[in-house]
């Protein structure tokens, strides 16, 4: 133990002298050291006022900071005899200020707190707050530290805690601001003025933390803190080169085919995406535990991973709802190579009750800095945790869509992290994108297909839905259409059916989010505009609006909606409605391009409010209703069903992967160009479903 | 589409876009509800330009309208720069670029599009009188924008970077604003690479100057002032490589036989 050199003492600028020098004059030789030490610990004035006073607050402390120690050793025993004694030796020299710590006592908070402490009857939890830090300062030489003495004197002139009726009770510590310092003071001292024998077998044992919850830290973490490069797909030194994976994936079969555990606990981890060390500890299907987040199925050769909790609180459809979206489920289903189900099979039918994979392939090593391949001649090494590093990016080079290759690698941090809220991955895509990534490494083909349901969002609306939605909604509208003779009641029946018929459309095509009011306004929606600036949502690390293409359906659509406000405009007109009324200084503000909702509907009282989504949802029927987000998730899916690059369709969405940002300074592509190919889609799946623009009271 | 009809929106120009750096450095742009408008206002100017719908009283207001409109200029800073130096275009390749100075003195070029090249054809007093070019140019621009708009050039550069940030990528478009903007190569190096050499660097010494061109004068025509081409034939023999000497050691025998210091 480092306990303070006698000429460190004096390296302090603000020595005591008047005071000081009589008091060592009144004390024993023995205990001049000590007094010494404790004026150096407590940053004491250069008068040092009423040291005898902070002499025996600092008794106190540390007498109270004793007894929170289990087994004190002698260290400690010690240093609390010293101070005691000194203590006990000293009388008050001169008559003292009132407050003679006036307009000083930042600058000293630790002579001021022991101050206190003489004076005062204060809770124990300062006490001990005050005693653990002087008792750490006098056994390592380092002063008491400032910043932490003036939060325990502000919370001593704080009332309550000086209130007499409190300081009996036990009170708890983390109400206080200088808690957090305390709890680490208090676990180093511990570990300083405690016996060790006694220490150890007050230990509590740390509890083993399950496979679920490592796992999901594991997939978790690297989804959250993946570097920038590797969100990119980018193989940098983190991982290694395309021909070094390539080598190291030949000869890691080659050692696994002669019985090689650690190969072949390679080949699992890279196939399942988390580190050897926990791929040693995965269950076996039958043995899994009921929460359980990743199994594999040694027989049928297959690694089942429930993203359920890696992705929580996803959407899920209403029972009258099932049947207007598809059905998909929350279990990604991927095969490993067929060889490797071979090698494993026949470990388990040595070892029929192992429960984990460590069971099957005792001797494997699972350390990350072992090399994959014996070739490390190039600059990088090439380390097993750099092989497992790249198999996302390189998967996403060989061509595979980023969706399916981070659903194959369990690499969630190649896509944004609300893409698998919204999208699915079919079975088909994960067994192509899994045949190519092992036929690409060498590893053969993959295990036979097992026909499932896709994976991903449970609310994803069909074609058919949405189609008969649409069907529905013209339907309502051309019903309603006022003839020759017609009131101001038919007119705003009519006008709220179209307004929402609009709406709607609207939101399809641009794929925008559920708001209270929405917020598309007459400047930056025209039809002859090529996009529009949609901000529903404040996301990413700088939040704004960002432009969305507008496709030739929906510009149709706002021609016509814009014809129908010239032609209610003049039929309000003809009824004998006043131009100056709020109604119809809202149209002209509409036609005039003005910063106005553009989609308004009219009360009964004759008034504009703007639309909202909870508007056009209830006016959906029961048994066609959808979320007002559905459009989300709809052109997630039919995008990229119609082949659409994963990164057009998060351009289009305004979903943003950190590091490949679609709006910056260092984006390699025009926007007009994924414009293009968002736009010529859309239109051909929306011509698909029939689904076209209807025209109001007007059609020019 | 009516322009007259989407500017009276607008009584200033506001900026489309607003721009935030991260830590890195790089910069995220963000539209504004405008930028749709004046992006679509952008191409209307493009094409009534194009089809020479817009009356501009002098060729040089119309050059520096392309300039705008064609050729990504679209900063105040740029479009002087680039007026200063119309008189030095110079042909690189198929393309006829316009050199200027940048901001922070690099050095700026652009490969002129067609529209410019003809503008720029059309006879004009070289070189601008940049002011008078920019006067013109604004009251050209009057007849499209509202009259409320304080500047019609700074409406047009509004409307230009609306456009070009979805018809540009990052870098080029971050570029043409000046947020992060970039250097060209300098002709030097482009000369390096067409010659596939390095460049000669001459003492600016006159008397060098001179002594070297009778030098070179009496090798190539020996019928001249000096009719003796005995210098360059002894500079060619002192300049033979030998093969059989290390590189550094023969081009320091080579100065050594100059009577030039190594």
């Amino acid at each position: 133990m480092a306990i303070i050199s006698p000429v460190a003492l004096f390296s302090h600028n603000d020595a005591p002298k008047s005071a000081l020098t009589k008091l060592m004059s009144s004390i024993d030789p023995q205990y001049q050291l000590t007094l010494k030490k404790l004026i150096h610990v407590l940053h004491a004035p250069i008068d040092s006022p009423r040291v005898t006073d902070v002499l025996k607050g600092a008794t106190l402390c540390i007498d109270a900071f004793g007894k929170t120690l289990a087994a004190p050793n002698a260290d400690f025993k010690k240093i609390w005899l010293d101070i005691q004694s000194v203590s006990n030796l000293l009388v008050d020299v001169s008559d003292e200020l009132e407050q003679p710590l006036q307009r000083r006592l930042t600058k000293y908070a630790p002579w001021a707190v022991c101050m206190t402490v003489a004076q005062k009857q204060i809770p124990k939890v300062f006490l001990e707050a005050a005693g653990v830090e002087i008792a750490l300062s006098f056994a390592t030489g380092k002063p008491f530290p400032n910043a932490y003495a003036n939060n325990l004197r502000r919370e001593l002139s704080n009332e309550a805690a000086l209130d007499t009726s409190n300081s009996q009770e036990t009170t708890s510590s983390n109400q206080y601001t200088f808690s957090k310092h305390f709890e680490k003071a208090l676990r180093n001292a511990q570990l300083i003025f405690e016996d060790a024998s006694a220490r150890s077998s007050l230990l509590v044992p740390p509890t083993q933390e399950s496979f679920e919850s490592r796992a999901r830290h594991y997939l978790l973490r690297n989804q959250t803190y993946a570097q920038p490069n590797h969100r990119r797909a980018v193989l940098d030194h983190h991982c290694q080169s395309k021909s070094q994976i390539i080598q190291s994936a030949f000869e890691l079969r080659s050692k696994a085919e002669n019985n090689d555990d650690t190969a072949i606990i390679t080949i699992l981890a890279l196939c399942i995406g988390i580190s050897p060390a926990l791929v040693m500890q995965m269950p076996l299907a039958l043995h899994a535990a009921d929460d359980w987040l990743l199994v594999i199925d040694v027989e049928a050769g297959l690694i089942k991973t429930n993203i359920d909790s890696l992705f929580p609180q996803s959407a899920t459809p209403t029972t009258d709802s099932l049947s207007l979206h598809h059905s998909a489920n929350k279990i990604v289903i991927k095969p490993i190579p067929a060889f490797v189900q071979c090698l494993l099979t026949k470990r388990l039918s040595k070892t029929p009750s192992a429960q984990s994979i460590g069971q099957l392939l005792p001797a494997a090593i699972t350390s990350g800095k072992i090399f994959t391949s014996d070739q490390s001649e190039q600059g990088i090494s090439p380390s097993t945790r750099r092989f497992l590093n790249s198999a996302a990016p390189f998967a996403i080079q060989l061509g595979t869509n980023r969706l399916v290759a981070a659903t194959i690698t369990n690499d969630f941090s190649v896509i944004p992290g609300s893409k698998p809220y919204y999208s699915l991955v079919a079975r088909e895509e994960i067994w192509a994108g899994c045949s190519s990534l092992f036929d690409s490494l060498g590893w053969g083909a993959p295990m036979p297909i097992e026909p499932g349901l896709p994976v991903g969002s449970l609310v994803v609306a069909t074609q058919h839905s949405v189609k008969s939605l649409f069907e529905w909604m013209c339907k309502e509208v051309s019903n309603s259409m006022p003839g020759r003779r017609y009131s101001f009641l038919s007119l705003v029946e009519h006008h709220n059916m179209f307004a929402k018929y609009c709406a709607s459309l609207t939101i399809l095509s641009l794929g925008s989010r559920q708001a209270k009011q929405l917020r598309f306004n007459a400047t930056g929606l025209h039809e002859e505009f090529a996009f529009t600036s949609v901000f529903d949502k404040r996301t990413g690390q700088f939040p704004g609006a960002l432009p969305v293409p507008i496709n030739a359906v929906l510009s149709e659509q706002l021609r016509f909606w814009r014809a129908h406000c010239s032609a209610l405009d003049s039929r309000l007109e003809k009824i004998g409605l006043d131009e100056n009324t709020q109604l119809r200084s809202h149209i002209r503000q509409i036609l005039n391009c003005s910063n106005v909702h553009l989609f308004f509907g009219i009360s009964t009282n004759g008034k504009p409010f703007p639309l909202g989504s909870s508007d056009l949802t209830e006016w959906w029927p029961d048994r066609l209703r959808l979320n007002a987000n559905f459009s989300r998730s709809f052109w997630q899916h039919e995008l990229h069903l119609y082949g659409l690059k994963s990164s057009i369709i998060d351009l289009f969405v305004r979903h943003q992967l950190i590091g490949a940002e679609s709006h910056t300074s260092t984006t390699h592509f025009a926007l007009t160009n994924y414009f293009n190919q968002i736009v010529q889609a859309q239109e051909k799946i929306l011509s698909d479903m029939n689904i076209t623009s209807l025209s109001g009271l007007a059609k020019k | 589409m009516d322009i007259q009809i989407i500017s009276n929106a607008y009584l200033k120009p506001e900026p489309p876009l607003r721009v935030r750096r991260d830590l890195v450095g790089r910069a995220h742009f963000r539209t504004l509800n405008v930028a749709s408008a004046n992006a679509t206002r952008f191409e209307t100017f493009q094409t009534k330009l194009s089809n020479g719908s817009l009356i501009f009283n002098t060729p040089s207001s119309r050059f520096a309208a392309c300039l705008i409109a064609f050729d990504g200029i679209s900063t105040m800073h740029d479009l002087t720069g680039s007026l200063q130096n119309a008189e030095h275009l110079y042909l690189w390749h198929e393309n006829i670029c316009l050199e200027f100075e940048g901001v922070d003195r690099r050095i700026n070029r652009r490969f002129l599009s067609s529209f410019t090249k003809r503008a720029w054809c059309t006879p004009f007093h070289l070189p601008l009188n940049v002011s008078d070019t920019l006067e013109k140019l604004e009251d050209a621009l009057k007849n499209l924008y509202s009259s409320e708009a304080p500047s019609a050039i700074d409406q047009l550069f509004a409307d230009a970077h609306a456009y070009l940030s979805t018809h540009l990528p990052g870098p080029l478009f971050a570029h043409c604003t000046n947020t992060i903007p970039l250097a060209a190569i300098p002709r030097s190096a482009l000369a390096r690479q067409e010659s596939q050499q390095s460049l000669a660097t001459f003492n600016d010494d006159q008397q060098n100057h001179v002594g070297f061109a009778l030098a070179l004068d009496g090798y190539f025509s020996p019928a001249g002032r000096d009719q003796n081409s005995i210098l360059v034939d002894q500079v060619v023999v002192i300049c033979h490589c030998k093969n059989s000497v290390a590189d550094d050691l023969d081009k320091s025998r080579m100065l050594k036989e100059c009577h030039l210091p190594p």
